[in-house]
């Protein structure tokens, strides 16, 4: 398993859009909306190739203007 | 309630991304790494892609680098990372690692002992200095060495071998932004940091697409839009780039005039009294070359042929937008910060669109305040700090100093303890001429570090047979690369973390790196091969040094007395980039957030405000600089242009990225975009395979129409990230450069473009 946390930057007026659109994709969580209008996101997938492969789906939904990982492990719990 | 692990991690990605938006608590950054518990431990660095200079932390366990994050206590990205960042880990234990020196025998690659390769390489440099003299021989280095190695590898050549032979890949990026710097306020690098970036009101971004190759720092520019209604952004750009999507103002001008564009906003910005004469005259004059002076008169008068209205056919830009744009920048209450990359540099006329952007920050006073001023980003980590500050040129010499100036040369033969006249006074090949010395022979031996040339040099069809011809040796992490293919011999270079050394990014920030792990097999650091060289050369007495603590500490004596102060190897450890001038005691004083400004720089006296002491006058350059085309323009026979840059998933020549699989599987090779209605009249639909050719060579790419770039008609763009023949892209570009410069045109050529049969 993967998990990553990522920020969304947006343009502002899509922000309700893409709260549904991620609401959609499987393994994402909306954890916070930061003082400076960006979304925290963490992802969990399958393993590492899955888990950059979602956030090139998610990088490519209207309105968003940029994905920034600030944390990744492969590390499972088992392990 | 259960707390597992896994929950534990999720609470700590949550907490990273927290941290990376600037809501973590407020820290004491002077000190180490956060403590972290995710890995054994967590050691600071920089991260060893682009320019932006992000600090990155790398978790090691059991003796390997397992994960990076962004550093929280690095003022430049404050935690925040690419998705490139993020995976650094893959790049260092890859199938293409080279593990042992490889020496060519009979046309092929045989394994060698360390003795027995450098050996060699001593004997083939002596042999050739022997016959041909010490310009024989060169070194082409890179902006991602640590600058202790190309500090002592320049110290070699020029104080032992005695050639100013000494270049390094930066004069294809970075060239024509140090020729700007130099001739307008008489000393390379920027005035500001990218802390103005949350102070600016106005950006003008042109020839940049910092969205893919600078993403952090994009991330902050929209941090800042989004942060402020009244923030405005201006983008020119002939190709419609995803910075685009943030953009109030897109100018997709014709390739290569924007010098047109820059003098009519000028023009406007004189017409319509939005100047600051105050600082036009208390801080300026004008210029039309080197040594012509101009009165303001006359360069008013320069300027009408420059307006919007004359101007807006050959730019492709309406003249009231020229107009819009002109007022915006010069705004008296906005503050305005100009970026540009390639797009600028990479140019037969880079050196003038760099004078031309300065200018309009000086005509307008829109300089050394917070949030106002030019700002050039760099393309490679250490571009900066390992060759235009360290006398990684053939032209220049460690802390700014000239190679043509015998009292610099004077200076250096003092500190390194070698007779005055040591040095030669004659600049060495620049980049082109060095290749192009090993074509017609009179380069006999040449080193490569950490770069790639035979990948990355434009019209590579004349250059790879001179790579093949001289005998090569390259220092390399990985091989075969499309240099190191072509090597006589082939050092294997410890990589990023496996080392200690400094990098120096674009905002004149310097930083350390600590070294995390071993390299692999008999891989050792670059600056240990090059010390080993220079002892077998018999030059022991010029490389008295056992760490790159001991390189640092010599180097801090070439910047006594200049504008380049850094902070000390101790500071440099402890904390997380310091950005230069730290003066006077580097051990104690702060960093300089604004050059050339009373209250930031510690060289400007009280009372004496702005004021560019680089200059004998302390006076900057407005300077008339004419609209010149490209070298190469579309004709009848070539009716396109080409343009080439990066993409965000890949680096360069993408060694490194080319090796990581998320990277490689999301663009496993690249393709050519093309305008929708070009591709219409041409028949050509997405994905179908399309030849461009120019006068030079064809390669054949994949159609892309209406991707994440969009060019204007009339143009076709390629990144240049791949290795495969038929898509080597440079192959086919033009190998003109920049007179002042030196730096090739890589933004411009005319090519056919067919569908391929």
């Amino acid at each position: 398993m993967a998990l990553g946390s990522m920020l969304l930057q947006m343009k502002p007026e899509a922000e309700k859009n893409l709260r549904s659109r991620l609401a959609e994709l499987p393994g994402v969580s909306v954890e916070e909306r930061t003082p400076g209008g960006e979304l925290v996101l963490v992802a969990e997938t399958e393993d590492l190739a899955a888990l950059h492969k979602l956030s090139r789906e998610i990088e490519q939904l209207p309105g968003v203007l940029g994905l920034y990982p600030s944390y990744v492990t492969t590390e499972d719990e088992g392990e | 309630m259960e707390f597992t692990r896994r929950d534990f991690l999720k609470a700590i990605a949550v907490s990273a991304a927290m941290m990376a938006a600037g809501c973590g608590n407020k820290r004491d950054t002077t000190k180490g790494p956060v403590d972290q518990k995710d890995a054994e431990k967590w050691v600071k660095g920089v991260c060893r892609y682009c320019g932006t200079g992000c600090g990155v932390l790398a978790g090691v366990t059991g003796g390997k680098i397992v994960a990076v994050k962004g550093d929280p206590d690095c003022a430049v990205n404050k935690g925040r990372l690419c998705v490139k960042g993020i995976l650094l880990p893959k790049i260092i234990d890859t199938p293409d690692r080279l593990k042992k020196p490889l020496i060519k025998k009979d046309g092929k690659f045989v394994e060698a002992s360390w003795d027995e390769a450098m050996n060699l390489v001593v004997e083939k440099f002596k042999e050739a200095i022997a016959n041909y003299g010490p310009d024989s021989v060169g070194f082409y280095g890179s902006g991602q060495t640590f600058a202790e190695e190309t500090y002592t590898m320049q110290k070699i050549f020029r104080a032992g071998i005695g050639t100013n032979n000494v270049e390094g890949n930066p004069r294809t990026c970075m060239a024509s932004a140090v020729a700007g710097f130099v001739t307008t306020f008489g000393a390379d690098e920027p005035m500001g940091t990218y802390a103005d970036i949350e102070a600016a009101d106005t950006f003008f971004l042109i020839g940049s697409n910092s969205a893919e190759a600078h993403p952090v720092l994009f991330s902050r520019i929209v941090d800042r839009k989004n942060s402020d209604p009244n923030v405005k952004i201006i983008v020119a750009d002939p190709r419609k780039t995803r910075t685009a999507d943030i953009a109030d103002y897109y100018l997709p001008f014709i390739p290569s005039r924007d010098l047109a564009l820059m003098n009519a906003m000028a023009y406007v910005i004189i017409e319509e009294g939005l100047t600051d004469e105050k600082f036009i005259a208390d801080h300026t004059e004008f210029m039309k070359g080197a040594s012509d002076k101009l009165t303001y008169e006359e360069y008013k008068a320069f300027l009408q042929d420059y307006t919007p209205e004359k101007v807006a056919g050959a730019c492709g830009i309406p003249a009231e937008t020229i107009r819009e744009v002109a007022r915006l920048f010069a705004d008296p209450k906005r503050n305005t910060m100009s970026m540009w990359c390639m797009g600028f540099n990479q140019r037969t006329r880079g050196v003038w669109a760099n004078n031309l952007v300065h200018n309009l920050h000086l005509l307008t006073g829109k300089i050394c305040r917070p949030g106002n001023t030019p700002f050039s980003l760099t393309g490679q980590p250490s571009a900066c700090g390992s060759v235009r500050e360290t006398g990684g040129l053939s032209h220049i010499l460690p802390a700014h100093r000239f190679v043509a100036n015998e009292k610099h040369r004077n200076e250096l033969e003092e500190i390194w303890g070698v007779p005055k006249g040591t040095m030669p006074s004659k600049p060495g090949y620049h980049t082109l001429e060095m290749f192009k010395a090993a074509v017609t022979g009179d380069l006999k031996c040449l080193w490569v570090m950490t770069t790639n040339p035979g990948q990355s040099l434009p019209n590579l069809n004349y250059y790879r047979p001179g790579m093949e011809q001289v005998f090569m040796v390259v220092s390399e992490t990985y091989h075969p690369t499309r240099t190191s293919e072509l090597a006589d011999v082939v050092l294997p270079a410890a990589l990023w973390m496996e080392k200690e050394g400094v990098y120096g990014n674009g905002e004149r920030r310097t930083n350390h790196i600590a070294k995390a792990v071993e390299p692999p097999g008999e891989a050792r650091s670059d600056l240990e091969t090059i010390i080993d060289f220079g002892k077998r050369m018999g030059y022991e007495h010029l490389v008295p040094f056992k760490t790159p603590e001991e390189v640092w500490a010599e180097y801090q004596k070439c910047q006594e007395g200049t504008d380049m102060q850094m902070a000390s190897y101790r500071r440099l450890r402890e904390g997380h980039g310091f950005t230069w001038p730290v003066a006077p005691d580097p051990d104690s004083s702060p960093e300089t957030y604004i050059r050339y400004a009373e209250g930031y720089d510690p060289y400007v006296k009280e009372g004496e405000g702005i004021k560019f002491y680089a200059r004998k006058n302390n006076r900057a350059v407005i300077y008339a600089r004419p609209q010149i085309d490209a070298q190469e323009m579309p004709d009848a026979e070539y009716p396109f242009f080409l343009t080439t840059g990066r993409m965000l998933e890949h680096w360069h020549t993408a060694t490194m990225t080319g090796n990581v699989p998320e990277l490689k599987n999301a663009a496993p090779e690249m393709y050519v975009e093309i305008n929708e209605e070009d591709a219409k009249r041409l028949g050509i639909a997405d994905g179908d395979l399309v030849n461009i050719t120019s006068r030079r060579a064809t390669c054949k790419f994949k159609a892309r129409i209406n991707g994440r770039g969009k060019p204007m008609p009339g143009l076709v763009y390629v990144s240049f990230h791949d290795k495969e023949d038929d898509r080597l892209i440079n192959k086919v570009l033009l190998d003109a450069f920049d007179p002042g410069s030196k730096q090739p045109e890589y933004k411009v050529c005319a090519v056919q473009v067919s569908k391929a049969s």
